[in-house]
């Protein structure tokens, strides 16, 4: 452990729109250097939870720490820390890339002219041209530049590349991959482009109706999660199932498939010991994982 | 301060076109004369209205869009994120709109005018700088100041649509109720100075309001409608609630007022007999409000009857055991006060009401006797049990036991210079004063008797060239007067006249190059004039007879008055003298005449007798030692009640 505060850290937060509770005492952290996706289906609390992590919303209850200080009133200072790619490009329409770099040139001390430039021309991004004009992709990629351009310490990207084509896609990932093994920042990242962001997370959040129902490192959570097929001869008792730990259980036409939240080795070996039952044991993409935690009515601990 | 210019500089970027529109709308001043409606010869005038025209309307339009749509468009379009995003303070982001959009509605309408006003001369501003030029330009750049924060705080509640609005609408039901009210009471009770100035502190604190609710809302919310609404809500009628509801608990606090505590007496009348005076005081704190109460000279009670401007001056009964008063009220489509906004008079209502100053309860009774406006104050009889009064041209006597009518007669003219006096319960007379055409402060004096049980008038008597109208004098029988008449070199020369029928019964002849001042009889019958000349004054004394009995030399003066006898053959006056500081005032000092020695004395330093500022009654001459030589004004303005023989004071209104 060293004294490095860590980035993020949310202890029982609660925030609720009148009567209505978007996200329900909800703890986690982001620790230096990591990359955390937080997933969610529309109206899950992600971008409740990221207004209030940005200190732009103040939640009904609970701590927000940003960088190891009060986030709500620190966020000025913070936000000279704190790169921030918004779900919906919200940059002046009128304003061109130029204007654009310049303006934030002066509120960041450590704003780089020359980074933004190369970066933009990276993308191709046509600096005079105003910020309405520009394509979806384009205008994405802007505000990963305009981000990334006084190198921030943390990065809070809330769903960046919803509405972008694969290839818009492609490259704006890419280049948070190259910053990412340039720098090594830390990275909140929510989306629902989970084939993209499996390749670069390292630890994910699960959330469902405001409550964070997994929250760890990636490679862990894909270790534990397995997918048990069993053939059409003999189904597992709904007893065996149980034993198993099982989220989601669905009949196919060669059988029975169950996915297990716990896997061990142990029991699948058991099982197939006990006789003429066959079953295939696979493992689970991250949009697999996400679909049972969040899918199907599936709820509770995952 | 980085933020709030780089967040201004952003702002002014984007909004750039509304210069290049004043540019464009700069031509159109040169082009307005040529506008068919609007030819005429003054053509630099029509260029100029135009211009300041096209200034206003544009500064105003772009506070209103701007206002309205800088923060509020922005959080509904999720744009403001832009901002919060970044390391700008939500006071940056604030202050740097708030000065985007001063700099947008001062310098647009620059630029709409600067091409008028070059060409037609720089006018006012060659003016040395003076308040009444800087007034209006002032006015200029503050009401689209003004008019943008405003446009911001109803966009905010607007575009929200929370319950809060319902509750924004409450508040400004409330606040509005509150306001009107409280100016309407100060209004009521003639506070109109206290009424200026809450109208402009209503008008600061709502500003104020406005500006510091704007900048909560963004501080507070940030990116949040709600909260922000809620935040500005509260900020915003909280403080014009705390105003209003201070401004109510005021006008209620001044109405109020107690005797004790008043800020100065400004009139004040003595009853024909008894302890009772009238006193109209102005209220703490108020501004201008001036209240009327009856107080007892001999034992400190009082009752505050209202405002100064709603009485008429209470008149009493000869016993002094009854007062009345007209109290006039205002209705119809709108309240007294919006008058000078709305143009229309209000309807006012004259009402009789009635005080037994016998009773221990003090209460006034409001009678029946209810009128139009009326035409003059009341007149009450001997025993208080008659009432008379004149209402649209008629004069009527009322039984004030039941309200009844007793006689009711036309009255001779519609002069509104007439006295009504009773002599007992059973007569009434009316003098009335007419303008007499040979000269300046020239009058006729025509004398009338209401028979009640003929119920007729007649006229008694006339003088038919008067001067010094206020001065006529009654002495204590009520059966001779002291009239002033007009001589042919324009002086005043002193007769004793037969009070119904005016006959001549004397005249006190004026020596040559002497100036009357005053005369009233004594006590004993006897008539004293004060006269001056070449800055001498002097006391000439005149038997019941008429003959002259001694002169009084009152040393060096210029003016004199006359105000009553301290003690039988003691004369209270004043004697007049120029400032040595200021050269249109003169110093009054009260003095005291012994008139069977000669002797004159000062009062008392420190000391003015109210007599100069009593409201008169019309009742016979004061008996030696009364209210009227006892009463003073102390050197603060407190009211005293100085002991004739013993000299000792007591303090009847004080002043903090």
């Amino acid at each position: 452990m060293n004294d490095t505060p860590t980035p993020v850290r949310l202890e029982g937060l609660n925030v609720r729109y009148g009567a209505v509770k978007a996200v329900r005492d909800l703890s986690l952290s982001v620790w230096a250097g990591s990359v955390y996706a937080l997933l969610g289906r529309n109206g899950s609390g992600k971008s409740s939870l990221v207004r209030c992590l940005l200190g732009q919303q103040r939640a009904a209850s609970g701590q927000i720490h940003l960088l190891g200080e009060d986030a709500w009133r620190r966020r000025t200072r913070l936000m000279r820390r704190v790169g921030v790619v918004p779900e919906e490009p919200d940059a002046p329409l009128a304003m061109t890339a130029r204007q654009l770099a310049a303006f934030c040139s002066h509120l960041y001390p450590t704003w780089d002219d020359a980074s933004v430039a190369e970066r933009l021309s990276r993308f191709a991004v046509p600096r005079g041209v105003p910020f309405g004009r520009l394509s979806k992709g384009q205008k994405g990629q802007l505000m990963l530049t305009l981000a990334l351009g006084h190198r921030p310490e943390l990065l809070v990207l809330d769903d960046p590349t919803i509405g972008l084509d694969v290839v818009a896609r492609r490259e704006f990932y890419e280049e948070l991959v190259a910053e990412l093994a340039d720098r090594g920042a830390t990275v909140l990242i929510t989306t629902h482009d989970l084939a993209a962001v499996e390749g670069i997370a390292t630890h994910v959040g699960i959330l469902k109706d405001g409550e964070l129902l997994v929250d760890e490192g990636l490679e862990p959570l894909k270790a534990r999660f397995r997918t048990l097929r069993f053939g059409p001869e003999r189904a597992p008792a709904a007893g065996e199932l149980r034993g198993l730990g099982a989220l989601a259980v669905c009949k196919t036409a060669w059988g029975l498939e169950a996915v297990v939240p716990r896997f061990d080795e142990a029991v699948a070996a058991r099982l197939q010991a006990e006789g003429d039952v066959a079953v295939a044991v696979e493992a689970m993409s991250l949009e697999e994982i996400f679909s049972a935690v969040v899918g199907n009515g599936a709820g509770g601990e995952a | 301060m980085n933020g709030i210019l780089v967040v201004a500089a952003r702002e002014l970027i984007e909004r750039r076109n509304a210069f290049l529109a004043a540019a464009v709308a700069s031509v159109l001043p040169f082009v307005a004369p040529l506008a068919p409606w609007l030819r005429s010869p003054q053509v630099g005038e029509v260029r100029g209205a135009a211009a300041l025209v096209m200034a206003a309307g544009l500064s105003c339009g772009l506070a209103l869009v701007y206002g309205s749509s800088t923060i509020g468009r922005d959080l509904a379009e999720r744009r403001l994120g832009f901002y919060f995003n970044r390391p700008l303070s939500p006071l940056a982001i604030w202050g740097g709109k708030f000065l985007a959009g001063v700099v947008l509605v001062w310098v647009t309408p620059l630029i709409v005018g600067a091409p008028t006003w070059l060409a037609t001369g720089p006018g006012f501003l060659t003016k040395p700088m003076e308040l009444r030029y800087l007034l209006p330009v002032l006015g200029l750049m503050a009401v689209p100041a003004a008019l943008m924060v405003l446009a911001h705080a109803v966009g905010i509640i607007l575009r929200d649509r929370s319950v809060w609005l319902v509750l924004d609408l409450v508040a400004l039901a409330v606040v509005a109720v509150l306001v009107l009210w409280a100016l309407g009471a100060l209004f009521d009770i003639g506070a109109e100075k206290a009424v200026q100035v809450s109208e402009w502190l209503l008008l600061g604190a709502a500003l104020t309001a406005v500006l510091v609710s704007g900048a909560v809302q963004v501080v507070s919310g940030r990116l949040d409608p709600r909260r922000g609404h809620r935040a500005l809500s509260l900020v915003l009628w909280g403080v014009l609630l705390c105003v209003s509801a201070g401004l109510v608990a005021f006008a209620g606090w001044v109405r109020v007022t107690p005797l004790s505590a008043v800020r100065g007496v400004t009139a004040a009348g003595i009853a024909p007999s008894g302890p009772w005076l009238p006193v109209e005081a102005r209220a703490r704190h108020g501004l201008g409000a001036e209240m009327v109460w009856l107080l007892d000279s001999a034992s400190g009670r009082n009752v505050r009857l209202g405002a100064s401007a709603h009485l008429g001056w209470p008149q009493f009964s000869g016993d002094g055991r009854h007062a009345a008063w007209v109290e006039t009220t205002y209705s119809g489509s709108h309240a007294a006060w919006l008058e000078p906004l709305l143009g229309e008079p209000a309807k006012a209502t004259s009402e009789v009401v009635t005080l037994d100053l016998r009773e221990g309860d003090l209460r006034p009774r409001r009678t029946t006797l209810i009128f139009p406006e009326l035409e003059s104050n009341v007149a009450l009889s001997t025993s208080g049990q008659r009432l008379a009064l004149v209402h649209e041209g008629m004069l009527s006597v009322f039984d004030l036991s039941n309200d009844a009518l007793l006689a009711s007669v036309r009255q001779p003219t519609d002069s509104s210079k007439f006295r009504l006096r009773f002599l007992g319960d059973d007569a009434l007379w009316l003098s009335r004063a007419e303008e007499n055409p040979a000269g300046p402060d020239r009058w006729k004096l025509l004398f009338y008797k209401l028979d009640l049980t003929g119920r007729r008038l007649v006229e008694t008597g006339r003088v038919d060239d008067i001067c010094r109208l206020g001065d006529v004098r009654v002495d204590a029988s009520g059966r001779r007067m002291l009239v002033g008449m007009s001589g042919a070199d324009d002086e005043c020369t002193w007769s004793e006249r037969e009070i119904g029928s005016a006959a001549l019964l004397r005249t006190f002849e004026r020596q040559p190059g002497w100036e009357e001042w005053g005369a009233r009889f004594l006590g004993d019958g006897r008539v004293v004039v004060a006269e001056t000349r070449e800055g001498r004054g002097r006391l000439r004394v005149w038997s019941e007879p008429g003959l002259p009995l001694r002169d009084v030399d009152l040393g060096r003066t210029s003016q004199l008055s006359l105000l009553g006898e301290l003690q039988p053959g003691t004369l209270l006056i004043e004697r007049a003298r120029s400032s040595p500081r200021y050269r249109y005032y003169v110093l009054w000092l009260p003095l005291t005449v012994d008139l069977g020695s000669g002797e004159v004395k000062l009062l008392e330093q420190g000391l003015s007798p109210i007599g100069p500022f009593v409201r008169a009654q019309g009742g016979p001459n004061a008996a030696p030692g009364d209210l009227h030589t006892s009463l003073f004004f102390s050197a603060d303005g407190a009211l005293i009640l100085r002991d004739p023989t013993t000299g000792a004071r007591r303090t009847l209104v004080p002043v903090p």
